[in-house]
């Protein structure tokens, strides 16, 4: 077929509006089938990195916008549980109250400071996988560093119960962190000679320690 | 003294250390011995002390060396990180295929052709650059797995740290495997090699996660157990080739108790 340098370029025109108008739709087509699952966990990512990595900002303050996330976002009755391991069923009710406080504080104060080394992160998500006829989502993502390092890889397990969504475990390249936690938290227990005190005197001791370095003041992102 | 014969006592030094002290006991109460087979680390009281040696170790000697590494330029230790993974390229090459995974045996062939020329040995990451997919690193250990050898017990061993029989089986297998051990006929000229190439990958491997540690240690209760759980799955993950970045879901947790939602059986939604 022979074209004419005109009708190619007319022709050209043809298919880039053909295929303009396509190409927006399909980005979004794209958002619009973000599921609720990575929707909520997007949004969440979103605010965290927000919030968390703003630059100069003192650790009490940050300790409290973690706190506020974590309440809002995750199941810490469901990961307290879990983290206590075979060790739930043992522990009578008072022990129970007095670890899950205690390990509430616990996951604010090491989690939150985390987030120092962070500033100007991207977060996306990319894929999420449902349990089968299930109520449990797994939400791919990663946070794309400035650096320009490799993007780190986290994924987040998430429960859904009347229409809102708890997060109960984020893997960070493999690693999940309530089986790191628990892991550890056997270990406390077993070298206490099995007794879920020395556990609780642990963490004790440890955010006790932590929180004198709250007052202490100074900024935590550099 | 000689460096072979040095380095040959060391390692019988650690091998005594590991084999000839106590183990622990297993416990008698059914639940905890379930456990107990779980971590499978039934060297644990001599780990321990072999955990507390590197730590010292790494205080005194690795963490101020791998410190002063992070004050080099980003565009040098970007080079020196290139050139590690370039070096590494044959062996991964070798496992890439001995697992049977050709796709990613191209990447790595690719990768080592380009980077090793136009690259010049790696200084310069020109694959990536051209659109070919990232680096990625397969060790005998990882292959062993694949073809389905338990990892065995948890073992510290001095000055390296975290591993495992079949971790310590890959990395001698992956030291025949490796063709630029070859080059050096005389047996001193390769312990040499292998050590300043270990070191320098071990202090960019520090390197590399120097807030990341100091965190976990400041936030631990129990830092040798942590260590090795975090060393496990990070294991688990590498041999997996970090299926979550394929869309598998990763390791299922929640199906280990009845509290939780069991999503063993997850089904990709998208």
């Amino acid at each position: 077929m022979n074209v004419s340098p005109l009708s190619r370029w007319l022709l050209l025109c043809v298919v880039f509006m053909a295929v303009g108008p396509i190409s927006s739709i399909s980005s979004v087509w794209a958002e619009g089938s973000l599921g609720p699952a990575e929707a909520f966990i997007q949004d969440f990512g979103d605010r965290a990195i927000n919030a968390l990595t703003e630059e100069g900002l003192p650790t009490k303050e940050l300790r409290a916008r973690f706190e506020k996330l974590y309440e809002e976002g995750f199941d810490s009755p469901a990961i307290g549980r879990f983290v206590l391991g075979r060790y739930w069923k043992k522990a009578s009710k008072e022990e129970r109250e007095k670890f899950q406080g205690l390990f509430d504080t616990f996951v604010v104060q090491t989690y939150s400071a985390k987030f120092r080394h962070y500033g100007g992160e991207t977060f996306t998500v990319t894929e999420s996988q449902r349990s089968k006829g299930g109520s449990t989502f797994v939400v791919s993502s990663k946070v794309q560093q400035p650096s320009g390092a490799p993007p780190i890889m986290l994924s987040w397990r998430v429960s859904e119960s009347d229409d809102a969504y708890k997060i109960y475990d984020i893997t960070v390249e493999g690693v999940s962190m309530v089986i790191t936690q628990r892991s550890e938290f056997a270990s406390v227990i077993r070298s206490g000679g099995g007794k879920i005190e020395a556990l609780i005197n642990a963490l004790h001791d440890k955010t006790t320690k932590l929180s004198s370095k709250e007052s202490e003041g100074g900024n935590v992102n550099n | 003294m000689k460096v072979s014969y040095l380095v040959g006592n060391l390692t019988g030094v650690a091998l005594i250390a590991l084999f000839v002290t106590a183990c622990a006991t297993p416990p008698e109460d059914p639940e905890a011995l379930a456990e107990y087979e779980e971590i499978t680390d039934p060297l644990e009281p001599t780990n321990r002390k072999i955990f507390a040696l590197n730590q010292g170790l790494d205080r005194a000697l690795f963490k101020p060396l791998a410190k002063a590494y992070v004050l080099l330029p980003d565009p040098v230790r970007d080079s020196i990180g290139g050139m590690i993974e370039n070096v590494a390229a044959p062996v991964n090459l070798a496992n890439d295929i001995l697992q049977g995974e050709f796709s990613r045996a191209g990447v790595t062939l690719k990768r080592f052709a380009i980077n090793s020329t136009i690259g010049i040995g790696g200084m310069f990451d020109a694959a990536s650059r051209m659109g070919i997919e990232e680096h990625h690193s397969e060790d005998f250990g990882q292959t062993l797995a694949m073809w389905g050898s338990p990892a065995g017990p948890y073992i510290v061993i001095p000055v390296f740290g975290p591993s495992s029989p079949r971790a310590i089986t890959g990395k001698v297998a992956d030291s025949f495997l490796d063709p630029w051990a070859y080059i050096f006929a005389d047996q001193d000229a390769k312990i040499e090699y292998w050590l300043i190439r270990g070191g320098i990958e071990g202090v960019d491997e520090r390197a590399r996660v120097l807030d990341v540690l100091d965190d976990i240690e400041e936030g631990s209760l129990d830092f040798y157990a942590t260590v090795r759980s975090l060393y496990r799955q990070r294991r688990k993950a590498a041999i997996l080739n970090g299926g979550q970045e394929e869309g598998v879901p990763g390791p299922s947790i929640m199906s280990q108790v009845d509290d939780f939602p069991n999503d063993d059986e997850a089904s990709l939604v998208h």
